[in-house]
């Protein structure tokens, strides 16, 4: 029984990729849908291409009493042509603002740091906070970069300025002279670059000198910026972590679409192109052939879903919470889509039929379902309204396991939702066939 | 071997198969020969347990009716509408079809059946590239692949130009060499006359007569005539149960500018039985 219907499924997932066509609007239009909405809605251009990136930041000095260096730190910030920046309230508001994606990170310049310029060659520095999107990991290594280098900046400054400068090298020697991890080869090379320091005329120079310096062996310890990067983690899973598990949950939607639409339509095809005649000939059952299609389209669901998450998590950072439950999701929704491919298949029997109305029929419900407007968006009415559409239930069954962090009892009704219409589906189907083959 | 008892079918209005009994012999070439839309198809889809009559009854002898799957295994059949996966390839349609039949040794099979089709060249090739008569002998080779010995043909030679139409038909000859009962249907007299060990005449549902071609021939084809052609004067014909001796006198008589001998044939008998010409 089994073996026949495994034959069947394998011969159509094997057609599915023959077609380039079809194996891409299955596969890799999903996926590049997914990747392009969560751009979008990520509000920053992924490929950079000039647009700055936006940095939520918070002064923890407050108004006005913060020194000049966090100042003027926040002024080079600003004017670099990379970044935009946006004062947030505290600490709560700008991560706030990256959790909605308003924000790529948020920098946070705490009390003491114009204190830390004095202790910048003895393992201090300037010491900065960042609150990353983990999704966006690769912008945020390039962010730390620039915190450097705009703190280093901040450095020349200091030299640029005889008494501030005066009072920076004094406290440092102190600070050197007592250091307990450095060698005495260096306290000397860094008297020396000290005194060689107070020499130096107030230009530019030492700003060229501190460059190469920057990231010289001979500096030791030497760091203008301490830049503590921190991943915001999903808070309480009651939000998406980032616009990708959004726009996936939504990918998936749209797999499977394909997959249900190119396996109705082969159906109808095997009749119109006279296979189906031969499988009716062969010692199989009407039941196996039905079968052997249902699984070969239950397996392209799944393999759309997984790929789909897969790929999310793997190169966007798209957090699974609960991977059981989520492939627990992802064999239910694929179940439930195998029967809404057979009922589309059973009910519109022809290659025409199929591909108009059955196309038709399943994009509205796509839409209505979440596969456009997602669910985390719909307005009360629409989010009513989309129970009647499959789609919904999918959306939410694969969210609810990676990021709404349900549980499996909270996710029974789109489970049982999600098999109701795989057996209503199986059922009205199978007896559209039935009724075809009696003729 | 195979027994079709007053079978009926109607689609709608149109009456498809009218009554039809028939009584296939084992080891003959069977052909069922009538024009477009005569019934052959749907008689071949009843025969094979695809269409269910409307009356009537289909049974392969000592095994029961092809609607069991178990007797399905003993019939092969080669539809008119060419019935593969264009985006497989030959070995791979073939190897499918080999695995729902629960064959062993599949390779070998499918190799085999490549081989006798004479399509060994091109089975790692996809079917979408292949020409009309190259698809139509995939077509019957998927028939053969579980070694049936009924064969249902169903017009096997349509679409294919007249080279690949002499390689079908002796491929044909060859398998009824093999001890097989052939089923084989076609709108062509000649493939009929050439193949065929009995023939029956089907128009409009019926099957008007049945019997080898020389018997059709000598019971509805009428008699053999001479035509004699002269310079400058209408051609004579004269018909006649003696052909050689008109020719004979006729030359004797000189001033013949050309001679034929018209004898009749399938078409004469069709003419005869429906009032039209086969190829209308
Ligand atoms: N599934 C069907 N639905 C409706 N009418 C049908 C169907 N199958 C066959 N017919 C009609 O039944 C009649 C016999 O068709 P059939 O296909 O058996 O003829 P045929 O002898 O095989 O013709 P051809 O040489 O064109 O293949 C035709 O008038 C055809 O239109
Ligand atoms: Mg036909």
């Amino acid at each position: 029984m089994l073996n026949a219907a495994l034959t069947i499924a394998l011969k159509d997932l094997k057609l599915l990729f023959r077609d380039r066509t079809s194996a891409f609007f299955t596969f890799g239009f999903p996926l590049a849908l997914a990747v392009f909405f969560g751009m979008v809605f990520g509000g920053a251009g992924g490929d950079g291409g000039g647009s700055p990136v936006k940095l939520a930041i918070v002064h923890e000095g407050g108004a006005g009493s913060a020194g000049e260096i966090a100042k003027s730190f926040v002024a080079d910030l600003d004017a670099d042509e990379m970044i935009e920046t946006v004062t947030a309230e505290n600490r709560d508001a700008g991560e706030a603002m990256v959790r909605e994606g308003n924000a790529l990170a948020c920098v946070i310049i705490p009390k003491d740091f114009d204190s830390g310029a004095n202790s910048m060659f003895t393992g201090g520095g300037l010491s900065v906070e960042a609150l990353v999107d983990p999704s966006r990991k690769a912008e945020a290594g390039l962010l730390t970069g620039k915190l450097n280098e705009i703190a280093f900046r901040q450095m020349s400054k200091v030299f640029g300025n005889p008494t501030r400068m005066k009072s920076m090298l004094d406290t440092s020697r102190a600070a050197i002279l007592i250091a307990p991890n450095m060698s005495s080869a260096d306290k000397q090379r860094f008297a020396s670059f000290f005194d060689s320091a107070e020499r130096l005329p107030s230009d530019d120079g030492a700003a060229s000198e501190g460059d190469n310096g920057g990231g010289g062996g001979a500096m030791g310890n030497f760091s203008p910026a301490r830049v503590t990067v921190t991943e915001l983690k999903p808070k309480n899973k009651t939000g998406p972590t980032n616009s990708y598990s959004i726009s996936f949950p939504q990918g998936v939607a749209w797999g499977l679409m394909g997959c249900v639409m190119s396996f109705a339509a082969g159906l109808a095809q095997e009749r119109s192109r006279g296979t189906l005649l031969r499988l009716a000939v062969a010692p199989v059952t009407r039941r196996q052939v039905l079968l052997g299609k249902a699984l070969g389209c239950f397996i392209a669901c799944m393999m759309v879903i997984l790929l789909l998450m897969i790929f999310g998590r793997l190169v966007l950072g798209v957090e699974i919470a609960n991977p059981w439950l989520f492939l627990l999701a992802t064999a239910i929704a694929s179940f439930g889509f195998s029967g809404v491919m057979m009922f589309l298949a059973g009910v519109f029997r022809t290659e025409g039929g199929a591909e108009g109305a059955g196309r038709a029929i399943i994009l509205i419900l796509a839409m209505i379902g979440g596969g456009t407007i997602p669910l985390f968006f719909m307005p009360k009415f629409l989010l009513t309204a989309s129970m009647i559409s499959p789609f919904r239930w999918a959306i939410f069954a694969v969210e609810g396991a990676i990021w709404r962090g349900l549980t499996v009892t909270q996710l029974l009704p789109s489970f049982g939702a999600l098999i109701l219409f795989g057996v209503v589906g199986f059922a009205i189907g199978g007896y559209g066939f039935a009724k075809a083959q009696a003729r | 071997m195979l027994r079709l008892t007053n079978l009926a079918k109607r689609f709608g209005d149109v009456v498809a198969v009218d009554g039809l009994s028939l009584d296939v012999r084992r080891g003959e070439v069977f052909g069922l020969l009538g024009p477009n839309g005569a019934g052959k198809s749907t008689t071949i889809s009843m025969a094979m347990g695809l269409v269910h009559p409307d009356t009537g009854s289909v049974e392969l002898e000592g095994l029961g009716a092809p609607t069991d799957a178990e007797v399905r295994r003993h019939l092969g059949l080669a539809p008119q509408t060419l019935a593969l996966y264009d985006d497989l390839t030959a070995e791979e349609n073939l190897a499918f079809f080999a695995k729902l039949y629960r064959l062993d040794r599949v390779r070998e099979r499918v190799a085999s059946v490549l081989e006798l089709v004479g399509l060994s060249q091109r089975g790692k090739h996809r079917v979408k590239g292949f020409s009309g008569g190259m698809q139509r002998r995939l077509n019957l080779a998927v028939a053969l692949i579980h070694d049936p010995p009924l064969l249902m043909l169903d017009e096997p030679t349509a679409g294919v130009d007249p080279q690949s139409r002499n390689n079908i038909i002796e491929l044909v000859r060859s398998l009824a060499s093999q001890g097989r009962t052939i089923v084989y249907t076609t709108h062509y007299m000649e493939e009929a006359s050439k193949l065929c060990d009995r023939v029956g005449i089907i128009d409009h549902g019926k099957l008007l007569d049945v019997g080898t071609v020389s018997e059709l021939v000598a019971r509805h084809g009428g008699t053999t005539s001479v035509v004699i052609e002269r310079l400058d004067v209408p051609e004579e014909r004269i018909t006649t149960t003696d052909p050689l001796k008109v020719i004979a006198q006729s030359l004797s008589n000189g001033d013949v500018a050309g001679l034929r001998v018209e004898r009749p044939d399938l078409e004469s008998v069709f003419l005869a039985l429906t009032g039209r010409s086969l190829r209308d």
